[in-house]
């Protein structure tokens, strides 16, 4: 096990190095500079700030600067917030960014599992048809419009709960709720399909013919097949969720990682940018890596050698 | 007579035994799904309103009426009754002269204005120049232009009736227009997207799963490692620095979603290319674009149709985001998830700006996966 992740993690390398190549010459040749403002600088200035943050240097040598940088865990100082590192912003917004996701993943999984067993012990009743509707519900809606519309109820309308801004954890209800709708409703019908699949399967029979009770069927043996198509989901899930905190970070104007990359690809920040690119890639890498690895936890069959 | 009876039997048996065609089993299929069907209904309508709508409706998506900022939707024409009259005297306040009561009789005001010196007929465009008044004109006491050099007289001018029927958003400008003009660039921006990706993955899965080997090895490693890119983060990147317009981005989300059908396309051709009518081809020294031309990308259009149908969707979902972030398309041109982003913004006191344009995407989206859903269950019935 410990060489399959290792060897993984190395396989990452390539991978990474793709990425941020990729991402430092697409902003790199795009036209504008994090110092173009309305009124141009002094050439003078403009000489020394190039010179500072070694723009004068042709672009492969700047390329071999940040990856140096980078392998140092450097990431840079953020060009449109003076006197911050990029590193010193993450410092702030990736505990805030994690927050939310992870308690939004928490909730769709703990209430997607639920909505789902249930809609499948209960198949085509009217518990079923509730969870199924409602699935596909929340699936097509996308989060930009559910996010708005909750804020406009909930905040807004009935003022239960702050419309915006963070702080205390009622200003987390609304974007976690927003976050976690659409993954419920596919962990939901993941569940419902794979537990109706897992009831009809030999080992379940077989539980049943040992005279277990239903509750151990069910929550043991039913459940733990049904889990397989869900925890392959979480890769994509945690990459939705990525994107719905850009969204949500936005909309509700929360200072998490996703709104720094819309207003640092904005400004020409390209430091911000690309440290934002490096921790979502990584993030999305080692997620993949935890659900490979879980996978073969709750599949025996599945082997890693 | 005889012929009759001849060409009779023999197309009793053809029309009884003659197999359907995977598409015309594809069709019926369909037609007997009613939710997939009036999902096509109400995609169509939406298409025609979203392409002729905006010339049937009387307002232009781009017209600012600075009259109306804000004004809820209503079945009534605009302006409301008790405006009128306010409206049309602090209109003329601004002619600095003396005027005497205003009175509405229908669709006509009236009001008897006087100055020390002789009226300008040019003060008419005053009034003129508001949204709520047309046809400007001086008169005399009698209803006839006002001769000139004459120092009182009567400002008459017809009430313009402006209808707007999703009330207007916070430049004053017309929410149906532009939310039929939303539909028509959400519309075209996911089609040209799916195109794209279509004809991309298509081509890029069919060369890979035809060639086979350390080619398909390779492009397929390829494949791999653009999906471990968190792409929406490339296309935001790409649309942020190359320009904001209408082409890039439709370019851009194609990019992104080209790989699924890549891989689709590359699975369906392997089983394709071991099939006989493809040996005999190749037997016969057809050459492998001609082969894949002719035999292997058609028998791959099964699946790829029900694939687009729910690419759709997803293009049209991206495209919304981008708009939604002030990436997508450019003001005054607009996009229904640009039209929720300004409602959004503009929710309090306002709600119906984000309430329609969230309902029409809503609805948009709602049929094209039931459509979607209904032609994977149509072309592919044993994946049901």
């Amino acid at each position: 096990m410990a060489a399959y992740v290792l060897r993984r993690l190395l396989g990452a390398v390539p991978t990474m190095f793709v990425i941020v190549t990729i991402a430092f010459f697409m902003i790199r040749l795009a036209p504008g500079g994090p110092f173009d403002l309305e009124r141009p600088l002094d050439p003078l200035i403009m000489q020394n700030l190039e010179r500072a943050y070694n723009f004068d240097k042709p672009l492969w040598h700047q390329y071999l600067i940040y990856l140096g940088n980078l392998a140092q865990g450097d990431l840079g100082p953020s060009f449109t917030r003076r006197d911050f590192s990029v590193v010193d912003l993450f410092r702030v917004g990736l505990p805030v960014s994690i927050t939310i996701g992870s308690l939004s993943m928490l909730i769709a999984l703990l209430v997607g599992t639920v909505l789902g067993a249930l809609a499948a012990l209960r198949q085509n009743s009217w518990v079923d048809y509730l969870v199924v509707g409602t699935a596909t519900f929340g699936i097509t809606i996308p989060t930009f419009v559910i996010a708005p519309i909750l804020s406009l109820a909930f905040g807004v309308m009935m003022g239960w709960l702050p419309a915006g801004g963070w702080g205390t954890w009622k200003h987390m209800v609304l974007p976690v709720v927003t976050l976690s709708l659409p993954q419920i409703a596919v962990v939901a019908r993941l569940t419902r399909g794979a537990t109706i699949e897992a009831l009809r399967s030999n080992h379940v029979r077989t539980a049943r013919a040992y005279g277990l009770p239903t509750r151990v069927v069910v929550g043991v043996h039913a459940l733990r097949a049904a889990m397989l198509p869900v925890v392959s989901y979480l890769g994509p899930a945690a990459a939705s969720l990525l994107t719905g905190s850009v969204v949500v970070e936005t909309i509700f104007g929360i200072p998490g990682i996703g709104r720094y990359f819309v207003q640092g690809a904005l400004g020409r920040d390209y430091t911000l940018v690309m440290g934002t690119v490096v921790v979502i890639a990584l993030f999305v890498i080692v997620f993949n890596l935890i659900v490979d690895i879980l996978y073969a936890w709750l599949d025996p069959r599945v082997r890693y050698d | 007579m005889t012929e009759h009876v001849l060409s009779e039997q023999v197309e009793e048996p053809a029309s009884l035994g003659a197999g359907r065609s995977l598409w015309q089993d594809a069709w019926l299929r369909l037609r007997s799904n009613r939710a997939a069907v009036a999902s096509a209904l109400v995609l169509l309508l939406l298409a025609l309103a979203g392409f002729i709508g905006p010339w049937l409706v009387p307002h232009s998506y781009d017209q600012i009426y600075p009259q109306y900022v804000r004004v809820p939707a209503s079945l009534e024409a605009y302006p409301k009754q008790d405006r009128i009259v306010p409206d049309f005297q602090s209109a003329l306040e601004r002619a600095r002269i003396t005027i005497g009561d205003v009175e509405l009789s229908g669709s006509v005001v009236r009001a008897p204005v006087s100055d020390d010196e002789p009226l300008d007929p040019r003060i008419t465009r005053y009034v003129d120049r508001s949204d709520l008044f047309d046809n400007a004109r001086l008169q005399d006491a009698d209803g006839n232009p006002l001769a000139e050099g004459a120092s009182s007289g009567f400002m008459v001018a017809d009430v313009q009736r402006l209808r707007f029927l999703f009330g207007t958003d916070a430049n004053g400008r017309d929410l149906l227009a532009r939310i039929l003009i939303g539909i028509r660039i959400s519309l075209a921006i996911g089609l040209l997207a799916s195109f794209m990706a279509l004809a991309l993955g298509v081509t890029y899965g069919a060369i890979a799963g035809y060639f086979g080997g350390r080619i398909d090895n390779v492009m397929m490693r390829v494949v791999d490692v653009l999906y471990s890119l968190p792409f929406i983060f490339f296309v935001i990147l790409l649309v942020v620095f190359f320009g904001r317009s209408f082409v890039l981005i439709f370019i851009a989300i194609g990019f992104t979603e080209w790989l699924d059908m890549a891989r689709i396309v590359r699975g369906q051709t392997l089983t394709i290319k071991r099939q006989e009518y493809v040996q005999a081809a190749e037997a016969m020294g057809v050459s492998s674009a001609g082969i894949l031309k002719r035999h292997v990308i058609p028998n791959t259009l099964g699946p790829v149709v029900v694939f687009v149908t729910l690419l759709v969707p997803k293009a049209i979902l991206l495209e919304s985001l981008l708009s939604f972030l002030g990436l997508g398309v450019q003001e005054p041109l607009t996009s229904l998830g640009l039209l929720i982003a300004e409602g959004a913004s503009n929710m309090r006191g306002a709600a119906w700006l984000l309430l329609y344009p969230a309902v029409t995407l809503t609805v948009i989206l709602f049929a094209l996966n039931f459509l979607g859903d209904g032609l994977r269950d149509a072309l592919d019935p044993k994946d049901r």
